[in-house]
């Protein structure tokens, strides 16, 4: 596999958040991480991408050990991490936000044109400030900075969290979009009809531990296992 | 301002001049406060080891002003601060970040402490006179009255770097890391740029500040190991009054209470006893109005 992270134990201090997590995510494949709040997707994602590096475990990218790298130096290996709180910059305008991600990013397809043909809306607040921007629009930035940077693998956190329904649908439709362009995503959604409709494969967590996986279409029908750990 | 105002009339050269000093009092804590406010801004550092630098910077000048000449001096002891401040935050602070951020106020006030006490082993306790040399010893007229070169250069060189400092912020790629930064650090190395390595920069070129303030300082007033905790309180004042992480608020801060104070020394008598209290007074009544200061929140790196 592309992206294997295996058994992953991250703490919070003495709280002891994910269990021997193992996710693995191919080339092209999307796969989503689904679960209760508070199961520890988020957490799975920030180990991955170095922000919480895990107390043992390890996260290999094409084969090559990224465990215990700093987030930046993971950054550069192609991984690009979209946090669920977005954290746009609210200080600087919708270009700068972007050219920030290019400065260690890499070359590729994803410039400032696809960028801004991908995002419209983007495009026409591109000198507004981040602060200035909606809920929708700061998504759409914080994907665009993730593509920006040209990555083989998009963790994406939440994406459809607090945006109304027509926003909600816009981005997903973006996802959808970027995942038949091929890129590699490893997705966090509440939702868990949208993520099994947006995935290929999935593995729900439960309490910090993957308690099943499998393809989206398989999980999609098991309703014993959809009202034990996703219903709320 | 009537006070101001009578003055004005009826010797309008004197306070002319009297506006001029404190100005170049006034850029003196614009540096010292700038240095100090992106290191705060950018790492959430209260460097307290800034003073020291400042005082290093004043006594590295006085001696190698001996052998290079006043300005060429002035310029080199910046650069030793830039090194030892990019060595300091390499070597000890970086490892304190992820700590309580009292344990980092108490290591920049250790440094403090010990960076003056190899002051007084190294040029001891008495106050050194500096006095410029040659060219800079003169003065040129500037209509109202002759003004001191050495004052002129210094009004000028802090222009020229303020401009310079200005343009880093707004026109390059650490500029953009440095704003950005200061407002989310970790989203900065999630997107995959060198934190670390922009932070022992930051501190570099907030140190540099220090030093050329130190260095600048040196030629107007005597130099004693115990200036760098004179300045600082002063530079720490001006970052209160003027915001943290904002490069005006520094700017604007810096020349007020230079202004202020020169005002109160020179034309209200007796006033030199209240030079200490001015900057205080005018901090409290800003913290009134604006208690962010006055460019807190809005500030260019901010
Ligand atoms: N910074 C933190 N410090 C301490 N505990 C944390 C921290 N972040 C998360 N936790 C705890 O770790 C557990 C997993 O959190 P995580 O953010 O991974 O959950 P999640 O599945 O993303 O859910 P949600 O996004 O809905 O909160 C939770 O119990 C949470 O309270
Ligand atoms: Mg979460």
């Amino acid at each position: 596999m592309f992206l294997e992270a295996r058994e992953l134990n991250t703490y919070y201090g003495k709280s002891h958040v994910l269990q021997d997590v193992s996710v693995d995510v191919d080339r092209g494949e999307v796969v989503a991480l689904i679960g209760r709040n508070g199961s520890g997707r988020s957490t799975t994602l920030k180990t991955i991408a170095g922000v919480t590096p895990p107390k043992r475990g390890s996260v290999t990218l094409d084969g090559r050990d990224i465990t215990g790298m700093k987030p930046y130096t993971i950054a550069r290996q192609g991984v690009a991490y979209v946090p669920e709180e977005r954290r746009i910059f609210p200080n600087l305008t919708v270009l700068e936000n972007l050219k920030l991600a290019t400065l260690a990013g890499r070359k590729g397809r994803w410039d400032y044109k696809k960028v801004f043909a991908f995002f419209p809306r983007l495009d026409e607040r591109k000198t507004n400030a981040g602060k200035s921007l909606s809920g929708g629009e700061q998504q759409m930035l914080t994907i665009a900075r993730a593509l920006i940077q040209n990555p083989d693998i998009i963790l994406l956190d939440e994406p459809l969290e607090g945006l109304a329904p027509v926003v909600a649908q816009a981005i997903q439709k973006a996802i959808m979009e970027m995942k038949a362009e091929g890129m590699t995503m490893l997705l966090v959604e509440q939702n868990a009809r949208v993520a099994l409709a947006v995935s290929d494969r999935a593995h729900v967590l439960s309490d910090g531990r993957i308690v099943a996986s499998g393809t989206s279409a398989q999980l999609r029908d098991d309703q014993e296992l959809v009202q034990r750990y996703l219903s709320v | 301002m009537p006070l101001a105002t009578v003055y004005l009339t009826i010797m309008p050269n004197q306070m002319i001049a009297t506006i001029f000093d404190g100005l170049t009092r006034g850029m003196l804590y614009v540096l010292l406060a700038l240095g100090l406010n992106i290191i705060l801004g950018l790492m959430g550092v209260i460097n307290f080891a800034h003073g020291a630098f400042f005082a290093l910077g004043a006594y590295i000048t006085f001696t190698l002003s001996q052998r290079l000449g006043l300005f060429p001096a002035i310029i080199a002891a910046a650069l030793c601060m830039a090194v030892l401040g990019m060595i300091m935050e390499s070597t000890f602070i970086r490892r304190l970040y992820s700590r309580p951020p009292e344990h980092v106020l108490m290591f920049t006030f250790g440094a403090f402490l010990i960076i003056v006490q190899i002051i007084r082993k190294i040029w001891g306790d008495t106050p050194q006179p500096l006095s410029p040399t040659g060219f800079l010893a003169g003065s040129i007229n500037l209509g109202f009255s002759q003004y001191p070169t050495f004052r002129l250069l210094v009004v000028a060189l802090t222009v020229l770097v303020l401009i310079i400092v200005y343009l880093i912020l707004v026109r390059t790629n650490l500029g953009l890391t440095i704003r950005a930064g200061t407002r989310d650090s970790e989203m900065v190395s999630i997107l995959g740029i060198n934190m670390p390595l922009t932070f022992t920069i930051v501190f570099g070129l907030g140190s540099l500040l220090g030093g050329l303030a130190g260095g600048l300082e040196a030629p107007l007033y005597n130099i004693d190991p115990n200036m760098g905790a004179t300045y600082i309180i002063i530079a720490f004042l001006v970052v209160i009054v003027g915001g943290i992480g904002s490069f005006w608020g520094a700017v604007v801060g810096g020349l007020i209470i230079g202004l202020l104070q020169e005002l109160t020394v020179q034309l209200i008598p007796g006033g030199s006893s209240a030079e200490d209290i001015v900057p205080f007074a005018f901090m409290l009544l800003i913290l009134l109005v604006r208690p962010r200061g006055l460019f807190g929140a809005e500030g260019l790196f901010d």
